[in-house]
Order: C-alpha cells, then structure tokens, then sequence
C-alpha cells in the first residue's frame, strides 16, 4: 500500500467530504450567489445613471475577499472540535490527501463557485442597464494589472487562512487576521529600521532592486542585475501559498486530538 | 499486536503516564477500567495515533500510530466517548466511508443494524444519541479492522440496547482481531472482556485474563462471618455478604467485574498476592 499519494484515495477523500458536507456547501454557494444578486441590484439602484463596470470588480474583490478567506478558515474547523476532529484525522488517508482534499474545495472550487456566480450575475446585470436609453455603461475591455495584482494577494491571504485553520482551534479567521497583521507590522518596521540605520539618510529604495542617492544638484540611480528584480517579483507573487501549505502540511502532520 | 513500552504522557500540567508498559494480543476484548481522570481514554488515543507519546513507544501492528498511515488507520477503528457522524443518511455514510476499509462488509452491518434495530430510512441528525452511538457501532465492526477502540461504548445506550450490544460483539471477535474497551461501567461488560487491565494514577494496577482471576479468585455471597472475616473483599448486601476469596479448591464462581474493581482499588496489595 502506498502510505506517501494515492489519487484513489484522494478522489475518495474528495467524494467523502462533498457528500459529509453537501448541506454546507449548498446553502453556501447560494447564499454568496444571493447575497452577490442583492449587492448588484442596491448598486444599480444607486449608481446610476452612468454605471462603471470597473465598480463592478470593487464588488467582485470585496466579496471575494470576505467570503474566500471566511471559507479558507474554516478548513480546518474540525480539528477544533474533538469528536470532529477524530472522525477526520481516523480517515485512512495521507496527511497530504487530507489537505490537497481541503486545497480543493477551499481554493479551486470555491474560486470556481465564485467566479461562476459573479460571471453571471454581472453580465446579465449589465446587460439590462444597456438595454434602457437613458443609461450608459462604461465597460472594461480586460483585466488589468492591479486586478491581477489582486488575485496574487487573494490566493495568497487564503493560503495564510488555510494554515490559520490548521494552527488555531478557535476563532481561526481572527485570529489568523491579527498573527498577519502582527506579521506585516513587524515586517515593516524592520525594513523602517533597515532603512534608517543602513542606508544613508540621502538614499532610498526605488522599485525591488534600484536605489536613488541624492546629491546636491543630481541623483544617481543604481540598478542591480533585471534578474534580481525579476526573482523578488517572481517570489512576492508564487512564493506565499506554497510557503502557506508546506506549513499546514506539517501543522497537520502534528496536530493531536 | 499491540506493544506499549514505557509510555510517558502529559497534558499540558498534568502527567498521566510516567513509564506505562503493556502488551496486548489479537482474540481477545480487554476491559480497560479505572476512575474518571486516570488515562483510560488517553491510551486509546495513544493507541489510535491521535496523540503522541512524550516519551517511550507506542507500535501498534508494526506501525507507528503518530504517524497515522493509511495502512495503519485502515486497520483501526475508534469509538469515540464524543463521536461526530455527518448529517448524512446511513446508505451515504456507508457509500462514502467504506470504500477506506478494505475488508468492510455490507452484509455484516445490514445484519447489525436489523439487531440494533435501527432506522435505516432516517438521516443520522434524525436520530437520538443511542441510535447515532449504535449506528457507529454497527459500522465500526462492519470495517472488520484488526483493532476496535471503544472508549465507554454502553454510555447512552438503554437497558435493551446494552444487551443488543453485548450480543453484536460476542459474536464479532475472531482471532485476528482485538478489541479495547474502556469503561467505567463494568457490569455491562462483565461477560464480555476476557481480560482486565486497571489503570491508576497512569500505571497498570491489575492486568490478568478473565481465565487467571476466576482460578485464583472465588466470588460467592456468605453468611459465614468467618469466612467473610477471613476475606480479600467482602460487602454486605441484601442476599448476604458479597466476598472475595481465594480460590483454593478449584471451584468455579462467576466474576462479579464490579467486586473485584472495587477490591483493587481499596485493597490491592491483597489482590496482588494471590497473583504472585
């Protein structure tokens, strides 16, 4: 028997846990999907009679934020509860089944089920108010940078709530918000102190990997190799979630009941 | 099968084991018995791979428990004091859980649930505590894995469910498989467990075979103040004087687990003697 990655068991894992927690789900998806209909329809109430489609993916963002990470928190809700949480480390299956399994429905599907409810309600929200005269509708032609941006932060922010649910038996979601803005906080000041006592007072950052050094009457601006600006981008982007799961990986490998 | 050397175990502040060692063999049901507190359901646990010894080893099948493989957790089943099942029907728990157990029988537990009498029409949140605690039951012993843990399995369940109950797991047992029951209501097993381990203050207190005790002990009721003097235990009661003695002359008595629980943990050195 394979004791490392199974994909049948995996698939029986996936299986498992749809049916143990149809009813969740369910009600899940069609609460965001109603709650997603009710915040369009106060919108197209109130913001017309020029509506921007950009204010659309304020909506879509702020959603996907709240309810995404919400989700991603709860995980893990059962390693929490006792009586839950020996039914669910019982299930003969890996360690790493057990959180590819909550990946799934924490990130793939529910970003799929978001993502669905959104693409349909928008549209079909825009599309009305296009159909009356006395409305115009100024629309988007793409995603564009800051948009992209904010789904690197999404995926990554879920994968630190998804290692929170791991990690915190009780009221993850807060909990796991307050270890990361302690986290960022601490970040920051020490970069602040980096900067202040390192770095020349006529000296700062510009970009990843260029520094400005003001003189007199000019600045100079160094700038290391593009490829080390190119690995911190690559890094800030890819490197959070797989940091986020290996921890939860092993947060699980530990856990006791 | 199962083979637990000088296990150390505590809590955050509290010790519960300081050196436990024991051994435990498939074909038999051992009674794991000792007061509220003492680390009955703490073993199991240990045994079951859901917490991890501070020191000392726990093998379990030549598997490390804490590691929770696959290979070792399909051949485990737990029934949990506080159990959780999905509010899903019984056909779903089945279709989704059994596929993990290789050596799960449809036919077993159709038959288990028909002698517990329950529901099969009815989802789990549909129905009480005991039918909830039997159905795990039912489908724990249907899962047909070499270790079944039951940490206080007739808590909840009424008069005729307790006899149900030591009905279904009479006739489960098979030498292949063991079975762990820890209780504190002993009566309720009394024909059940063919071994009895006691626990206290996270050590061994007693550990022998139904066999062993029933050899060495007799257990009568007497109206001989005398013999009931001369007695390792003795209580009085309405029929006369319930005692324990020792078993000289090869008489055979029916084990009263109750009795001989209350007289090792107030008299155990007397107990102990006659074993050594």
């Amino acid at each position: 028997m394979n004791n490392a990655f199974s994909f049948s068991r995996l698939w029986l894992l996936i299986k498992k846990q749809w049916f143990d927690n149809v009813k969740l789900y369910t009600l899940s998806i069609l609460a965001v999907f109603g709650l997603m209909a009710i915040i369009f329809f106060i919108w197209t109430w109130t913001s017309g009679p020029n509506y921007d489609e950009a204010e659309t993916y304020i909506i879509f963002f702020v959603g996907l934020f709240v309810t995404g990470l919400i989700f991603a928190s709860i995980s893990f809700g059962a390693l929490g509860d006792r009586p839950r949480g020996i039914y669910w480390l019982s299930v003969p299956a890996t360690h790493l089944e057990k959180l590819i399994c909550a990946i799934f429905y924490s990130t793939i599907l529910f970003t799929a089920f978001y993502f669905a409810c959104f693409y349909i309600i928008q549209p079909i929200t825009l599309m009305v108010l296009e159909m009356k005269p006395a409305y115009s509708v100024k629309r988007i032609p793409h995603w564009n940078e800051a948009m992209k941006v904010a789904m690197y932060i999404f995926f990554a922010l879920q994968a630190l709530f998804l290692l929170g649910s791991a990690y915190f038996e009780k009221y993850s979601f807060i909990k796991t918000a307050l270890a990361g803005l302690v986290f960022f906080l601490l970040v920051g000041l020490y970069v602040n102190f980096i900067q202040r006592n390192l770095v020349p007072h006529n000296a700062g950052m510009r970009g990843l990997a260029s520094f400005a050094v003001y003189e007199t009457k000019q600045m100079k601006i160094y700038r290391l190799d593009q490829w080390v600006e190119d690995t911190w981008i690559f890094l800030l982007k890819y490197i959070w979630v797989p940091v986020f799961w290996v921890a939860a990986y092993f947060r699980l490998r530990e856990k006791e009941i | 099968m199962i083979s637990i050397q000088n296990l150390h175990f505590a809590y955050r502040r509290k010790k519960v084991f300081t050196g436990l060692s024991l051994d435990l063999k498939s074909g038999h049901i051992y009674g794991l018995l000792g007061k509220n507190g003492t680390g009955k359901s703490t073993l199991l646990r240990n045994i079951g791979g859901l917490l991890f010894p501070d020191q000392g080893a726990v093998q379990v099948m030549g598997h490390i428990p804490g590691k929770r493989e696959p290979a070792f957790l399909q051949k485990v089943f737990m029934v949990a004091e506080e159990f959780y099942l999905p509010n899903i029907s019984l056909t779903n728990l089945v279709s989704y859980n059994a596929p993990f157990y290789p050596r799960f029988s449809q036919e077993q537990f159709n038959r288990y649930i028909r002698e517990f009498e329950i529901p099969t029409d009815a989802t789990i949140q549909d129905m009480s505590y005991g039918q909830k605690k039997k159905a795990l039951i039912s489908f724990g012993l249907a899962c047909n894995t070499s270790l079944l843990l039951m940490d206080e399995p007739t808590n909840g369940l009424d008069i005729m469910s307790k006899s149900q109950f030591r009905k279904v797991m009479a006739g489960a047992l098979d030498e292949d498989k063991c079975v762990i029951i820890s209780t504190h209501q002993v009566k309720d097993l009394e024909n059940l467990i063919d071994r009895i381990t006691i626990i206290d203050e996270g050590r061994i207190l007693f550990d022998q075979t139904v066999e062993q005790i029933t050899g060495r002990l007799n257990f009568k009721i007497s109206f001989d103040q005398e013999e009931v003097k001369s007695a390792i235990y003795s209580e009085s009661s309405l029929k006369g004087n319930a005692i324990i003695t020792r078993n000289t002359g090869g008489e055979e008595s029916k084990l009263d687990l109750e009795m001989l629980y209350k007289a090792i943990v107030t008299n155990r050195e007397s107990i102990q003697s006659v074993f050594n």
